[in-house]
């Protein structure tokens, strides 16, 4: 995987170019979108929580690279109760599968001895796309190039709410 | 009441035991090398890999004059030796792709070098983001302990007592009722 850190400032940066043009698209729900990109990452909880331990105390196989596929991170979402109300739920969830949408296809970019990466469809499909081994998920790169367009994006966006707007106030009813 | 709380426990309680599923499923899943999966670190120490075969690992060097490589396992660590390696140090990790041979070392095919560092370096950056991301969680969204979910924190949701309803010796109370304006995009 590229580094999450990376993951986290691309799903960012393309959530608040999105919001210039959506205005529903509110700070909250651009973290949304940036837990969403995150999420496949939780696979990490092998470091602390072996599968192995967890087949063992239970009997039964077990693996956490279920998150890092497209049916664990949008079944997890909706296991943290997110949003007041029924239709934002369902938004919310949209968005997280978003940004979990965006951690694969950058991951779909990166080095793989095997030139395959992991089978990013399950469960719908067990197929293992190729890779095209553009970068290695340690290079600083992306993270650099990454971060740089953060930047620029927060300090764009942060013109944009301090500017006097022109059109007609419109009432944004988040939540 | 007793029926949104059931209703509660049901929202909550079909995706944790669908993910759970999940993960139980997802731990069925066997190396499949025609359709590109290939054996790695779990079913070559358990023995489930025939000499010839691919494995698709990584591990860290213990030796460089032949190289050797520490594969660590759920629970067990194995050393091989990795044929046409390149020169690498001790405790670089290799990502390899390589077959597994008669003699029973790798003959490494497709092979990524790391430094001991650039895992640290990963470690790093990653808590960076997952620090940035609660951050903006915190300062976001709130939750609500009536409706036990999480909302955001610049939303109203009409749970202000004190300043929505006004006592009967309030002066202002003739006044038409001014929505709060706390609605507004939050930073």
């Amino acid at each position: 995987m590229a580094d999450l850190l990376t993951h986290v400032l691309v799903a960012f940066v393309l959530t608040t170019v999105a919001s210039w043009r959506y205005a529903w698209l509110t700070p909250p729900l651009v973290t949304v979108v940036m837990v969403g990109a995150a999420s496949p990452d939780l696979t990490r909880i092998e470091l602390v929580l072996p599968a192995a331990t967890v087949e063992a105390a239970l009997g039964v196989t077990f693996s956490w690279g279920a998150f890092q596929t497209l049916g664990g991170p949008p079944s997890s979402s909706r296991s943290e109760p997110s949003s007041s109300r029924a239709s934002t739920d369902a938004g919310v969830v949209l968005l997280l599968a978003l940004g979990a949408l965006s951690y694969h296809a950058l991951d779909l970019l990166l080095v793989s001895p095997s030139s395959r990466a992991y089978a990013v469809g399950w469960p719908l499909a067990e197929y293992h796309p190729p890779t095209s081994g553009l970068n290695l998920s340690s290079d600083r790169g992306p993270a650099l190039l990454a971060g740089l367009l953060a930047a620029l994006t927060w300090a764009y966006d942060r013109r944009r709410e301090s500017q006097p707007v022109n059109a007609a106030p419109e009432r944004t009813t988040s939540g | 009441m007793l029926a949104s709380r059931r209703m509660l426990l049901l929202v909550l309680a079909v995706p944790a035991i669908t993910l759970f599923g999940f993960f139980v499923w997802h731990g069925t899943l066997s190396p499949d090398p025609t359709r590109n999966h290939y054996p790695g670190e779990d079913e070559l120490a358990a023995g489930d890999v025939e000499p010839g075969n691919h494995v698709s690992l990584s591990g860290t060097v213990t030796a460089t004059d032949l190289v050797t490589i520490q594969v660590t396992s759920a629970h067990v660590t194995h050393e091989y030796a990795v044929r046409d390696a390149p020169d690498v140090d001790e405790v670089q990790q290799l990502r390899l792709f390589a077959t597994y041979t008669d003699d029973g070392t790798l003959e490494a095919h497709e092979l990524v070098v790391r430094h001991a560092w650039e895992a640290t370096y990963m470690y790093a950056v990653s808590i960076v983001a997952a620090l940035w991301i609660l951050a903006r969680i915190f300062t976001q969204w709130r939750f609500d302990p009536r409706s036990v979910l999480f909302v955001p924190a610049s939303s109203t949701t009409g749970e202000r007592p004190a300043a929505d309803t006004p006592t009967a010796n309030d002066p202002t109370r003739d006044e038409p009722q001014a929505p709060t304006s706390g609605g507004g995009r939050g930073g």
